[in-house]
Formats: C-alpha cells, structure tokens, sequence
C-alpha cells in the first residue's frame, strides 16, 4: 500500500497501532524501542516526540507538511502518513517495511 | 518567470492532509461566502480576539477593502471578500518587492508577539499578580491578533499550493523518492528544531482550553538559506540541461521552504501566546473561584474580550472592598 512519503529512510519491525482516542502510558511508549508506531486518529506533535524511541511512523491521516510529519523529519525517523482506508490492512503485532521517500508501505501477513 | 497555476485545484488533498473539499463556501445575496477549515470551531472570545485580524487580511495584504466576517451557530468562521489563494500565491511566487514588504512588517508584528509572550510570563511568575496587568495583556492580545492575522493569512491557504507547484517541478528532474529526501531537506524549521530541544510544542488544537497547557516560549527565526544546503536540491540542480529549468526549481524550491517555515511560525508563536492568555485567564480564575476555576474560565469562552476585561475588573473591585 501507499501513503505519502514524509521522512526518508527504509525501517522493517512489527506494527504497533495507537488509537487517538485512548490515552497511553508514558512508559508504555518509551517501552515500543523496536516498533514501527502506527497513528490512528489525531496525529499530533506531541505524540511523535512521545514515540521518538520507535523507529518508523505511520499514520492514518496527515499530509507531508502537517506539524507531526515536520516532527518526525526533525526526529529523523522514517515517516509515511496519509495512508487513509488502507491503515485498516494493518494488524498489531504484524511485520511490516516502511519506505519514508516512496510512501510504500509492505505488510507481511 | 513563468509559472501556471491551472490545475492547482484539482489537487484532491492538502499536504496538511485536510480535504480541500472542506472549504465551504456559499451565497447570500450575491455576495460569496467562505468557511475555511470548518471543522476548526472558535469560541465567541476567540472570534472576537481574531475577527478584526481577519477583515484586515486584504487591506494590509494588498491595500484592497476590508473582508467581513462571521461566527455561525456552529461556531464557524464564514468570510467574504477575502483575496482568493490563487492572488495571494501569484504574488508570493513571484512578486518579489511586495512579498520582502510583507516579511519585514510580518517580522516586527511576530516579534511584538514574542516580547508580549515574555511580559505575561514575567506576570504569571509572579507571587500576586495585579487586575490591571491582567486587562492590558488581555487587550494587547486583541491587538496582536489583529495585526498578525494578515501575515499569517498569508501563507494559510498557499503553503499547500506552493509545496505542490515545487513537487511538479522537481518531479521533472528526478524519481518521487528523490523528492521526497529533497522535500524533507528544505522543508526544516528552526521553530521545530527548537521546540523539541525544549520540549515546547504547542498542542494541535487553536481553540482555547482550561485547564490550560503548559506555558512555553517559541525560540527560532525564518533561515531563508536552509534551501541552499540541501544536498537532494544541488544534485537535481546540476541534473538540469537548461538554466530556465534550474532557476525555475531554485525558486519554487525556495517559495515552498519559505511558505513551511512561516506556517510552522504561525503555529509556535501564535501557539505560545494563545497558551499564555489562557493561563492568565485561569490564573485570575483561581484567584476569584478557587473551588472550581475550570468552569469560572470555562464562562470566559463565551464572551467578548471587553465583557471578560468587565467581570475581571468588577470582581477585582469587590474582592478589594
């Protein structure tokens, strides 16, 4: 599937969602050290800076100058946002390779 | 220089990631209407702190008449008569004198900002803080707002505009991962860099909140130079076998790296003063309602600026007496 390309780079690892609408713990998000995080819902600045241990970002909604994707570019961490109805083929848990320069994004099932 | 703006509109999505199709517009009495973003709703004292900004934006930008503007049941910003993107992007493309005007006076109004961010920090961290400070950093809000509105209209509807007509040209020259790597490269902020380095990122929403964020000042500047170290940008440029072509791409280039960075100013510095009124606001609340200050500056959202200066001052008297 493909999103929009917002930071550059090539990452593989298991996909951890985050739903918007339900708070995590701090901790549990310095604890995703080896996750590609997967945003659903709100994607918001704050909780890119929150993630910034993961090592590659996904995310439902956002465009490439959206205030998050400019976090995560800061951040150096591989982005694709903008995936829309397709971040429904994502699973907890599941493999993925996320490329930030093409948007493309590959799930392993 | 030539460059066409056709098709712009038919870009299905911003790069924000908002549909375009959320722009509503609508006619009463011949007169066009146009709700921007309308699912951004503002209280009734932020559309008064905002609306003269907003009447202001076509005057101060091109010294046409002033837009009229106004707040829906659903708490919607609906404007009429304002410049259309097409006018505002055509002169920040290519108007160059009119557009270093425009930068200069932005610059001095943002920096008025900042130093007022500064004075309501020097209130808020006092031990008591006086009725009278309060009312006037309430009123210089409103000031603010008014004369920052237009500058920062400037690049609210064109950023999206500008990064694409970029995005097409450098799509010429190289395969879309390239863009990418050069996109991200020139589309850097010092506000940004900054405010992760003091973990001082205003929240998304614009709408005001109580209990309040915490409060935070925005450090940075525009670098116009951050285009020229892009390394992405060199090796597409050196690829051109026409000058036209390269000039063309070094410009766009620019433009859209610009645009990003007065966008993500608009965000930090209009952030960082809208965070301190509210903790002015819930200061004073605390002060007169202790039991419940939430709800007492909660009562604020729904009222204008001078009624909010009114109630401070009137329970400020009696509180004395």
């Amino acid at each position: 599937m493909k999103g929009i390309g917002a930071c550059p780079g090539k990452r593989n690892g298991p996909v951890y969602i985050f739903e918007a609408s339900v708070a995590v713990p701090d901790k549990k998000i310095g604890a995703l050290a080896d996750y590609i995080i997967a945003f659903n819902g709100a994607f918001t600045p704050r909780r890119v800076i929150d993630a910034r241990s993961c090592i590659a970002i996904l995310a439902r909604g956002g465009g490439f100058t959206c205030h998050a994707a400019s976090i995560a570019r800061e951040l150096n961490i591989p982005c694709v946002v903008g995936l829309g109805r397709m971040f429904d083929n994502l699973v907890d848990g599941n493999m993925a390779t996320i490329d930030g320069s093409t948007g493309l994004v590959e799930v392993e099932k | 220089m030539t460059l066409r703006f056709r098709n712009l509109a038919a870009v299905g999505s911003t790069a924000h990631g908002s549909q375009i199709d959320e722009f509503l517009t609508t006619e009463i009495d011949g007169e066009k209407w146009t709700c921007i973003r309308p699912t951004r709703r503002l209280s009734r004292l932020e559309f008064d702190v905002k609306s003269k900004g907003f009447c202001q934006v076509p005057v101060v930008l091109f010294n046409s008449s002033p837009a009229a503007c106004h707040l829906d049941d659903e708490n919607r910003v609906w404007y009429s008569n304002l410049p259309e993107p097409h006018e505002i992007a055509t002169s920040f493309l290519l108007a160059d004198d009119w557009l270093s005007d425009r930068l200069a006076e932005r610059r001095f109004v943002f920096d008025a900002i900042k130093t007022q961010v500064d004075a309501i920090h020097a209130t808020l961290e006092a031990d008591y803080v006086k009725t009278e400070a309060v009312v006037e950093h309430l009123r210089a809000w409103k000031e603010l707002c008014t004369e920052a509105f237009p500058y920062m209209f400037l690049v609210l509807t064109i950023d999206d505009l500008v990064l694409h007509l970029a995005q097409r040209w450098i799509d010429r020259q190289c395969s879309p991962g390239q863009r990418t790597e050069l996109l991200a490269q020139v589309c850097r902020s010092v506000y940004v860099r900054n405010a992760i380095a003091n973990n001082a990122i205003p929240r998304l929403s614009k709408s005001l909140q109580f209990p309040p964020s915490q409060l935070f000042r925005s450090i940075g500047y525009i670098d116009r130079s951050i285009f020229l170290r892009s390394e992405a940008l060199a090796n597409v440029i050196a690829r051109c076998e026409v000058w036209h072509k390269a000039q063309t791409i070094l410009h766009v280039t620019e433009r859209a790296s610009l645009a990003f960075q007065l966008s993500e100013e608009n965000f930090h510095v209009m952030g960082s003063l809208t965070t301190a009124c509210e903790n002015l606001l819930y200061r004073f609340s605390l002060s007169v309602a202790p039991e419940a200050p939430t709800e007492f500056a909660n009562r604020y959202r729904d009222l204008t600026l001078e009624e909010c200066v009114a109630d401070i001052q009137s329970r400020s008297t009696r509180r004395k007496t």
